[in-house]
This record gives structure tokens, C-alpha cells and sequence, in this order.
């Protein structure tokens, strides 16, 4: 039979392990940005297009995806 | 001025639904163009025609944008009328107005600075220097008894005016004054509470000692403009007022120093002082402002100045109208217009860019969750310990079992080991109440509940109650608990963080006792910490509550309201906006709360705090909110 003393124990690992998932995951929503800055988001758009291999795709890419926004949005 | 001229009748257009502030300077006007012998009235059923008077509209960016005439008509009313305009350069309104101002044959503005800005969009531009009405000015019996106000501030809140308000809270905490903001997000229509205007304004102004002008600042509460804001500060001198200003220009020809006083923000409490301790300075500023207001800078003369002006425009451009010549005006804008008539402000801002709005709200829901589970180990060790899951430890002070307290204050504890302290002093510093604590500590995990009983050792004068939980409940459900043992009349809520000033609970009190029909009391916070401002800064108005979240917890509450109201709503889908439910329940009841517009209180602000951690769900927790209580003028963004 489990005494007290193992229900404790036990008792304390759930807590430790509880209070320890809830700083995990406050971590992470701090981490996790409430906006992004439209500017920054561009500029880092144009900064990988610059350096990536393959540019001609990414352009495909970009007018593809904002041809289908317009679209969405008429 | 011709015999002719004085009979030009000036109609002055103003918005019938705009800010009650244009109503105020449109009355000016016309007060003191009757006072210069010219028939003058209001208009504001209809948009202005060229019939030969002198049309003049304060403001553009309001009368025409609240109106629903077509562009035509706008340009049209635009060439026969005189715009007042009263926006400061670089706000998105001055550009607005300055867009309505197109074809005008003259452009008026009440501040140099907007008058050189509209000068170099090319437009003819008069400056039109206010000054007093005789109806502006309040009868003051003769001595100071009369103004047992130190300190008024009347202005629109932003950041930047609340960071410099709340530097002044420790000389302003203990001294008679009053601090009445209003919220930029609705239209002023003079209905809110704790804004005065006209008759009330004066009256206000003669009661009080000082006045303080405080920049606006930008959207994000840096400093920006250094603008005089003639309106406000006239009537203050107009009323005896000493004005104290931050360093401002186009103030000419009032003199720094002769008619009003500049400090920079950093040394205003240090210059209100001297100056309040310096009643001999005080007159004499005074004194001297309303001379010049009053006399040479009157508005009677500056208005007859502008009527002198306008009547050979006014005349040049009736004439055109009626087939002659084309007016010089005419040709100056065509050449160096501003731009196509307008009456859009300025472009939407595109909505907030939140691509993770939905995995925050998700692991906020988790965290929740989590929090849920965690009260549940926490009853667990509870039952294992005492037998009950919701075990309460009681200590009381010796006074606690006779006391009869004015007013219980209810201090909620969770890890506030290292302030509570300074808490429970403030408390125990309140003046002229008599005063019994309930402090609930909700299961903290750093020595809170030792240290609390520490402070009762040492305070054995005060009744406390100290209740600590075995198991962690949650905010709601622990200041019910306190509440649950109240006895007072009036029930002051405080977190273990939070300050009072010691005449905060006396004149809450006393507050609710000249408002028996309010259901609770509070006063402006000064907030201190990590973002220095006000809070709960404003009155009881149910629009600006459905907009935000505007009155803290730190509140003077009657026990029978909360005993009817069942005191805050234990639920995780309002985390963190217990209060907000609370104020919001006795809105939709028509129960109001009552506002004293002094820095009572001290809010801490720091970092990671609760109220932080549910910004981070702001708009479904809103949304909820709003569905729950349907009938109250939620904003149409939180109507789903």
C-alpha cells in the first residue's frame, strides 16, 4: 500500500512537472511576436530573394501568391 | 469701416454633432462680433452660400466631414466661405482642413504656427489671435477664497501627457486639483462625464489656481510639438488661471514670465509648488494675464480685426458670383493649390499585421488549461493535508473581533512577498476613516503569507484578517472570499503591489456618500514602474468602457452592490479582466461609478505581469465579452 509519504512525492513531481510545462510554454508566447512590421517582413523578403540561388522561382513565386490575394479579395 | 460693411451679417457654420470645443470658439466669435457692432449667429443646419456675408466655418475638417453634401457643394460652399482652422501642423486633421480649405479667398488659423503653415501651402492666410469674451469671464469675488482649487488640467489623454501628469502626483496627491482627461477614440459632444464646457468651463477655471499645459506628444508618447494651446489657456486667463506651460511657441505677444509660466516637463511639480507656496507670484501673474486678455488682446478686437479684413473679400467674391470679374483669389489657388478637396482623413492604417494571432491563442488556451491543472494538484495536496481541498488558514489581529471600520480594504496576495509590506503600510497611513484589512493570500510560494503576519505583529493597532489558502483558486474567487468577510459599508479592493495615498479611502468615501446612487468610487492611479502614466484616469462613461478597459480594480465598491452582483465572475475566459466584467455587468444594470479626478492611488506596472499575460488574447476575450453583454455600444470590431 502507498503511504503518504510516496503520495508526496508524487504529488511533487506532478507540481514541479506542471509549473514547469507553464514557464515552457510562457516562454514560448513570449517568444512568439504579437504583429510583425510590414517593412521589416518586405525587407527581409527582398534581403533572402538577393541571396537565394534560385531568384527567377522566387519571383514566380511572389507574383503567383499575390495574384491569388488580389483574386481572393475582388 | 463703412456704414455698409458693419451691416455684412457674419454667419458662423459650425458642426450641429461635432466637438463641443468648436461650439465653444464658434460662440466666441460671434459674441464678439456683435460686440464690435456687426449682426452675427450660428449656422449649422446648412452649408455656406455666397449671399453676401461673411461666412466663416470653424472648422473645416469637422463641419465639412460630419456634413453628408456631395464634393461639389463642398467646393462650392469653400469659395464663398472663410475658414477657421485650429489643428496643429503635422496631425492628420491639419492636413485634412487644409484640403477643405481649397478655393477659400482667405484662410484663418488661431495659432502663428498653423497660420505659417498654411501660408506655405500658398494660401492668403490671416492669423486670428484669440483672446477673452466678456462671457468668458467668471465673476471671482474679490481674494483667493474662491479658488480652492490648486491645480486643473483639461486636455485629451495620451502617453505622453499621462507620463508627465503621473511626475506630479507627489505634489499634487495631498493638494485639492483636479485632472479631467478625455478619450481621443469617440467625438467630444460635451456629454462625457467630467468634461465642462462653456459656463461650467469658466466657472472650473475660476476656481482654480493653476493650470497646466502639458504637449501631446506623438502616437508613440515621444515628444513632438511645442504648441500653445490658445483656446484652453485664454479662458484660463480669462479667468484669473495661472498658466504653467512646457516651453511652447507662437504664445505672442503674451510674455513668459509677465503673463504665464514655462518649465520644462522634468521641473513642473517642482515650479506648480513654488508657485502655489508663492501667492504674492500667483496674483500677480495672474493679474496681469487677465489685463491683457481681457484688454488689449481682447477678442472683440481681434474678430473686428478679421471683419476688416474679410469685408473686401467678401465683397470681391459676392461680385464675381453675380457675373463680375473673376477674383484675384481665384487665380492665387489654382496656381498653388493644395490638392483636390477631400473630406476623407487621412488612409486607414492597414490592420495590425498578426500572422500568429490564432497559435497564441492556442497556447494561451493550453496555459489555461495547464493553470486549471495545477489548481487541481494544488487541491490535492490540500485534501492530503488538511482534509479539505479548499483549506483556509485564519489569523486575525487582536482589534480584528471589535473593530467598526468605515472601510474594508481587501488586498488580494500572490507572490508579493517583496511589496505587500509596503502595501499594508500605505493602508495603515490612511487619514480621517476608519479602516479594517481582509487580505486573502491565494496560496503564494514565497513566504507572503509570513511576511504578512509579520506586519499584523508589528501593527497590532490595525484589524487585520489574513486568509491563506491552502490552494491556489485564482484572482476572482480569492477576492470574493475577502469580500465574503467584509463588514464595512464600503469595500476598497487592492492588489498586494498597489498603493494608496492616505486620503485616498476618505475621499472615496466621501465621494460615494455625496453619489448615493453610485454603486462604487475611484480615482485617477498614478501608474509607477517599468510605464510611468495614469490610469483610471477618466469618468464613468459606457462608450469609452465598451472601447477599453479604462477603470483599474483599485476601487471603492458598496458591500450591498457586491453582495447583489455576487462581487467577480470566476472564469478563465475572462482571465485577467475580472474588473472589466464587474464594470461592465453594473453598466448594462444602469448602475454607474462615480469618478474623483485626483492621483488617489499608485498602480505598479511591471513587465509579465497578469494583465499582460491576457493582452495576449485581447481580441477573443473582447469578442466574448462583447456577446455577453450584447446590449452595451460595443465598437463594431468586437461585434462578430
Amino acid at each position: 500500500m502507498t503511504d503518504d509519504t510516496e503520495i508526496r512525492r508524487r504529488l511533487a513531481e506532478l507540481e514541479a512537472a506542471s509549473d514547469q510545462r507553464r514557464r515552457d510554454m510562457r516562454a514560448v508566447l513570449d517568444d512568439i511576436p504579437a504583429a510583425l512590421s510590414r517593412r521589416r517582413l518586405v525587407s527581409a523578403a527582398i534581403a533572402d530573394l538577393k541571396t537565394a540561388p534560385n531568384k527567377v522561382d522566387g519571383i514566380r513565386r511572389g507574383v503567383r501568391k499575390l495574384g491569388r490575394i488580389l483574386a481572393r479579395r475582388s | 469701416m463703412s456704414d455698409g460693411a458693419a451691416s455684412v451679417p457674419v454667419h458662423v457654420f459650425v458642426a450641429a454633432s461635432g466637438n463641443a470645443f468648436m461650439t465653444d470658439i464658434a460662440d466666441w466669435i460671434v459674441e464678439a462680433a456683435i460686440a464690435s457692432g456687426r449682426p452675427a449667429n450660428i449656422v449649422d443646419d446648412r452649408l455656406p452660400i455666397p449671399d453676401g456675408s461673411i461666412n466663416l466655418v470653424v472648422a473645416p475638417h469637422e463641419f465639412y466631414v460630419l456634413r453628408d453634401d456631395d464634393d461639389a457643394a463642398v467646393r462650392a460652399a469653400a469659395r464663398c466661405s472663410i475658414p477657421i482652422c485650429t489643428e496643429q501642423p503635422g496631425t492628420p486633421w491639419f492636413k485634412l482642413s487644409a484640403g477643405l480649405c481649397e478655393g477659400s479667398p482667405l484662410v484663418v488659423d488661431i495659432n502663428d504656427v498653423g497660420a505659417a503653415a498654411l501660408a506655405e501651402l500658398g494660401f492668403h492666410v490671416h492669423r486670428l489671435r484669440l483672446g477673452a469674451v466678456a462671457s468668458m469671464g467668471y465673476e471671482v469675488p474679490e481674494g483667493d477664497e474662491r479658488r480652492d482649487i490648486d491645480v486643473v488640467f483639461l486636455g485629451g489623454a495620451t502617453p505622453r501627457r499621462e507620463r508627465v501628469l503621473a511626475g506630479l502626483a507627489p505634489v499634487l496627491w495631498d493638494r485639492p486639483c483636479e485632472i479631467r482627461t478625455f478619450s481621443f477614440s469617440r467625438p467630444v459632444t460635451g456629454d462625457e462625464p467630467g468634461l465642462v464646457f462653456g459656463a461650467d468651463k469658466y466657472e472650473l477655471l475660476a476656481r482654480s489656481k493653476v493650470i497646466v499645459n502639458i504637449h501631446r506628444g506623438d502616437a508613440e508618447g515621444n515628444d513632438s510639438d511645442d504648441y500653445f494651446e490658445w483656446a484652453r489657456l485664454v479662458e484660463a486667463m480669462a479667468n484669473g488661471c495661472v498658466v504653467v506651460t512646457e516651453p511652447s511657441i507662437g504664445h505672442d505677444p503674451l510674455v513668459v514670465g509677465e503673463h504665464f509660466i514655462e518649465c520644462r516637463a522634468d521641473q513642473m511639480a517642482a515650479t506648480i509648488d513654488d508657485l502655489l507656496n508663492d501667492p504674492a507670484r500667483c496674483s500677480a501673474v495672474s493679474a496681469a494675464a487677465r489685463a491683457a486678455v481681457t484688454g488689449p488682446l481682447s477678442f472683440d478686437t481681434s474678430v473686428a480685426e478679421l471683419l476688416a479684413v474679410a469685408d473686401p473679400i467678401v465683397a470681391e467674391v459676392s461680385n464675381a458670383h453675380h457675373g463680375g470679374e473673376s477674383p484675384r483669389w481665384g487665380r492665387v489657388f489654382r496656381r498653388r493649390g493644395v490638392g483636390r478637396v477631400t473630406r476623407e482623413g487621412p488612409p486607414p492604417l492597414l490592420p495590425v499585421f498578426a500572422p500568429y494571432r490564432g497559435l497564441r491563442k492556442q497556447l494561451f488556451d493550453q496555459l489555461l488549461a495547464e493553470m486549471a491543472h495545477r489548481r487541481e494538484l494544488g487541491g490535492f495536496r490540500s485534501l492530503l493535508d488538511h482534509g479539505d481541498a479548499d483549506h483556509v488558514n485564519r489569523f486575525e489581529s487582536t482589534t480584528w473581533a471589535n473593530a467598526d471600520a468605515d472601510i474594508t480594504v481587501v488586498v488580494t496576495v500572490y507572490d508579493y512577498a517583496d511589496v505587500v509590506t509596503e502595501t499594508l503600510d500605505s493602508i495603515a497611513s490612511s487619514v480621517d476613516v476608519s479602516v479594517e484589512i481582509v487580505i486573502v493570500d491565494d496560496a503564494s510560494t514565497d513566504g507572503a503569507v509570513q511576511v504578512v503576519q509579520d506586519w499584523m505583529a508589528r501593527h497590532d493597532d490595525v484589524p487585520v484578517l489574513l486568509l491563506a489558502r491552502s490552494a491556489n483558486r485564482g484572482l476572482g474567487l480569492a477576492r470574493n472570499l475577502a469580500i465574503e468577510h467584509a463588514r464595512a459599508e464600503f469595500v476598497m479592493i487592492l492588489d498586494a503591489d498597489n498603493l494608496l495615498y492616505p486620503n485616498c479611502l476618505g475621499t472615496l468615501a466621501d465621494a460615494l456618500h455625496l453619489d448615493p446612487a453610485a454603486s462604487f468610487a475611484y480615482s485617477t492611479l498614478e501608474a509607477f514602474g517599468s510605464d510611468p502614466g495614469l490610469r483610471s484616469a477618466q469618468g464613468w462613461y459606457v462608450p469609452w468602457l465598451c472601447d477599453a478597459n479604462y477603470i483599474d480594480a483599485q476601487a471603492m465598491i458598496r458591500r450591498a452592490v457586491l453582495q447583489e452582483f455576487g462581487g467577480y465572475r470566476a472564469d478563465d475566459s475572462i482571465f485577467g479582466w475580472e474588473d472589466w466584467d464587474l464594470w461592465l455587468r453594473l453598466a448594462e444594470a444602469g448602475r454607474h461609478g462615480v469618478h474623483v479626478p485626483r492621483m488617489l492611488g499608485r498602480y505598479r506596472t511591471q513587465s509579465g505581469s497578469m494583465v499582460s499575460l491576457t493582452n495576449l488574447a485581447a481580441p477573443d476575450l473582447r469578442a466574448s465579452l462583447a456577446a455577453r453583454y450584447a446590449t452595451l455600444p460595443w465598437p463594431d470590431s468586437d461585434r462578430s
